[in-house]
């Protein structure tokens, strides 16, 4: 039985994934091309807040947040990678979505 | 009253709400009284036999839009069992509580001068709201009103 060697244990440890992050408000969704699937949601967020010149918590007197969706289902868990969620092919999209303060 | 620019931006809009992956799930049409208007049947993703048909209208397509659930056999727009219960609707006042909203401003004229909370103008207003609209109904949706 052949083993593998360290170089392609980790060729098959980082695998990738086409990465789409859609902001509504934003024509242009975030891109990464060659995103690792074994990248979590929370970093995921943590760069598409970034790209699209967000910031969570206190802003300007009052709070955001931002959530992400897959699928159409809000994803709670942001500890989860991608390589945990099921993809079409080689495309994985998301959504992030504000929660606007309600009166 | 609608610019030609503003009707321009609303025409291409339209198109590319038509080609989101999402309008496979909404019967997305025009309305004919209204040049920046239309309407839109949704579902929510955990009750696909509940159909709402929302009304968009802007007068300035750059400001917060005017959202109402229509009845569907009549088109009243003050029908409340034509409201899902969703996150910022008042069904009883027909009208969804959100910077987004003509509405929501009307109610909250102190969100024009939150920096928090006005309505900052997306690159497509009519995508934005197309699925703002199908996210509250897929995640927050709790039955009709």
């Amino acid at each position: 039985m052949q083993t593998l060697d360290s170089g392609e244990n980790n060729a098959h440890k980082d695998q990738t994934v086409v990465l789409h992050v859609r902001y509504a408000p934003a024509k242009a969704p975030y891109v990464n091309p060659k995103a690792s699937t074994s990248t979590t949601l929370a970093e995921v967020k943590a760069t598409a807040l970034q790209h699209f010149g967000l910031n969570e918590g206190a802003v300007d007197g009052g709070a955001k947040s931002y959530q992400l969706s897959f699928d159409d289902i809000v994803q709670s868990n942001l500890n989860i990678t991608l390589d945990s969620l099921e993809t079409h092919g080689k495309q994985l999209e998301l959504l992030l979505i504000e929660q606007f303060v309600q009166g | 009253m609608a610019t030609e620019y503003d009707l321009m931006l609303f025409d291409q809009h339209f198109q590319a709400a038509l080609a989101l992956p999402a309008a496979q799930r909404w019967n997305l049409e025009r309305d004919q009284s209204a040049p920046l208007g239309i309407f839109c049947t949704m579902h929510p993703r955990t009750a696909p036999a509940e159909t709402y048909k929302v009304r968009l209208r802007w007068t300035d397509y750059s400001m917060p839009f005017s959202l109402k659930f229509i009845n569907m056999e009549n088109g009243s727009e003050t029908d409340q069992h034509a409201w899902p219960n969703i996150d910022g609707s008042r069904p009883p006042n027909f009208f969804i509580c959100a910077p987004y909203t003509s509405e929501g401003n009307g109610y909250h004229p102190e969100w024009a001068l939150s920096p928090t909370n006005r309505y900052k103008t997306p690159d497509e207003p009519l995508v934005f709201a197309l699925i703002q609209i199908q996210y509250l109904l897929d995640n927050t949706y709790q039955g009709r009103a």
